[in-house]
């Protein structure tokens, strides 16, 4: 299976008396979308953290690119290829769109520590940044300061930012989280373009966009992994739809 | 932005212009304490980055004030007694030379602020403060009971130190010296703090947890402005003890490491001229109102509780009529 791009193997985490993640194993292949699903707190974000080097597991083990990373710490993390995106958006607040991406291709090139080249003038960075600003729909929102975007326009900022990283996974947590159905559909189209360059371990709530983005649906239920497969398959899963899809039914 | 500067170099023009006056006026005593707000305004130079524009509140600041002092004492003290300087087996000659001295004073400053930095920069907020406090009262407490060079009563340099060309002693041309360099100090700063390096530090400051999912290492940036900060802090403590031909453990209290935080704070956390307004208006305070009162540091902690509680911006945010850092 040379296409695996990011492997889990049986990563567990416990917060107390609380198994977060138990034994959890899975993997991300190149040019495809994995959705993990399940309900609220049942270890998703952990998982995500767990791969960002944010906390560390207690077992298991992190392959990415065919290399062991759980050594790495986030940063080291991040500049051997992934990027993530955070449940509650993270971003520079007091930054405008423009600066925040060219931070981040600043961070690629590896170059932060040039302490007397000028940053605001430097069009090496801004070409670049608008690029990816352009990418994600954001054209004429360079200027704006990161405080007042609405939520929607904080989430694509962020995926900019991600991929100016140019990771080779993306860790995309909720990325559809409250920003309304038009900014969900809108999200969604993005999302479906972005697969193209890069494979996504996606969390997400909103069943619709999951079924339709992605290509393999695992299902996470009290930090476990109870199943993983197909949309289809997932649909038609007895224990899935005990566990989740029937719960959000009723 | 552009009114801020613009009242910066107002700023600075009026306090040249009043340097002026009192050398035409052959008034040495004014020069002379416009050569003590031109280094306490170095001082603060070298914590607002760290503080403003790191967001890291050292309160251990006096620890490399003073230790610039005593690189200036120790090495002049040598010169001064034709004793060459031990150390271990290796015997070094002292120097009268301010250039020097200045390199010596950063360089301490430096090898100190490094651990010190390592240590205190794996916690944050009030353990920060409390961690550098701790280190610069260490500092303090061996200064004290260091018999060799002078212990709690300090030495004092019978001549301030030399600069090729210069007559140090004429307090006009000791403090153009110090104003030059202040000068190249606010400039180097301003592009550092404007550079790549500046902005991720910004960054890291506002949101560390963004910055390092970036891939950068905030610990990295960090340790790099504290020490870069504690060597210009370290510059300055040299000046002072130039100035005052004179350093003692007073130098390395606690009392200094606030008196520094309140130029920052005072003048506006993260400006380019805060610290050159804290530090004016703290001086002018003191001698000033010290001349009247005995209490005149109650007013002073009136007019801080006002900046802190309705002008966060400090003095230079209030004169450029915007709120920032808030
Ligand atoms: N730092 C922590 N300390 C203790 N418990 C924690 C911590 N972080 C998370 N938990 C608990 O671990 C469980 C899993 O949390 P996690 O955030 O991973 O869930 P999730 O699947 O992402 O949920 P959601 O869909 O609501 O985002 C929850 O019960 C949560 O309360
Ligand atoms: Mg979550």
């Amino acid at each position: 299976m040379g296409d695996i791009v990011l492997s889990l193997d049986r990563l567990s985490k416990r917060y107390g008396a609380l198994l977060a993640n138990k034994d959890v194993s899975l993997d991300l292949r190149k040019g495809e979308i994995h959705a993990l699903i399940g309900p609220n707190g049942a270890g998703k974000s952990t998982l995500v953290k767990q791969v960002a080097g944010e906390i560390r597991p207690d077992g298991g083990s992190i392959m990415f690119d065919g290399q062991p990373i759980n050594s790495l710490n986030t940063a080291a993390r991040a500049r051997a290829g992934l990027g993530r995106t955070f449940q509650v958006s993270s971003l520079i607040p007091e930054f405008s769109v423009l600066q925040n991406v060219m931070l981040a291709v600043q961070a690629q090139q590896g170059k932060t520590f040039r302490l007397f080249k000028r940053f605001s003038n430097d069009t090496e960075l801004a070409d670049q940044a608008s690029g990816y600003i352009d990418e994600l729909d954001l054209q004429g929102r360079a200027d704006v300061p990161v405080s007042q975007l609405s939520h929607g326009e904080r989430r694509q900022l962020e995926m900019a930012t991600a991929l100016a990283l140019k990771p080779r996974a993306l860790l995309l947590d909720e990325p559809l989280a409250g920003i309304g159905p038009a900014g969900s559909q809108h999200m969604t189209r993005l999302l479906k373009k972005l697969k193209q360059q890069v494979p996504i371990l996606l969390i997400e709530h909103d069943m619709a966009a999951v079924f339709e983005l992605a290509d393999r649906i695992s299902v996470m239920v009290y930090g476990r992994i109870i199943t993983t497969g197909t949309a289809q398959e997932i649909k038609n899963n007895q224990q899935v739809q005990e566990a989740y899809l029937g719960q959000e039914a009723s | 932005m552009r009114r801020e500067t613009w009242i910066s170099f107002a700023f600075i023009v009026a306090g040249l212009l009043l340097v002026l006056v009192a050398w035409l006026g052959d008034e040495p005593f004014t020069i002379t304490l416009a050569t003590k707000v031109v280094i306490l305004s170095l001082a603060g130079v070298g914590l607002n980055l760290a503080l403003g524009h790191g967001g890291l509140v050292s309160l251990g600041h006096a620890a490399f004030f003073g230790l610039g002092g005593y690189a200036m004492g120790i090495l002049a003290s040598h010169a001064q007694n034709y004793e060459p300087l031990m150390i271990g087996s290796w015997a070094m000659e002292g120097t009268k030379s301010m250039p020097l001295i200045w390199l010596a004073a950063m360089l301490v400053a430096v090898l100190f602020a490094l651990p010190i930095g390592v240590l205190s920069l794996r916690t944050s907020g009030v353990y920060f403060i409390m961690i550098t406090l701790a280190f610069a009262q260490m500092i303090y407490y061996f200064a004290i009971s260091w018999p060799a060079y002078g212990g709690e009563d300090g030495m004092s340099i019978y001549v301030r130190n030399s600069f090729p060309g210069l007559n140090t002693l004429d307090p006009i041309q000791f403090f153009v010296l110090c104003a030059l360099i202040l000068a190249i100090c606010l400039i180097l700063v301003d592009r550092l703090v404007k550079s790549r390096f500046g902005m991720a530090l910004e960054a890291a400051r506002q949101n560390p947890q963004r910055v390092t999912s970036l891939g950068i290492d905030t610990f990295r940036l960090q340790l790099t402005a504290f020490v870069i900060s504690a060597a210009i802090t370290g510059l300055a403590g040299a000046l002072y003890a130039d100035l005052n031909r004179f350093v003692s453990p007073s130098m390395l209290s606690w009392q200094v490491s606030g008196e520094i935080m309140i130029f920052v704070i005072l003048g506006g956390v993260a400006r380019f001229a805060g610290p050159l307004a804290g530090a004016s208006v703290f001086i002018a305070l003191e001698y000033f109102l010290g001349g009247l009162t005995e209490f005149w540091q109650f007013w002073l902690g009136l007019l801080l509780l006002v900046v802190i509680l309705f002008a966060r911006g400090g003095i230079i945010g209030v004169l450029a009529g915007e709120r920032r850092h808030g």
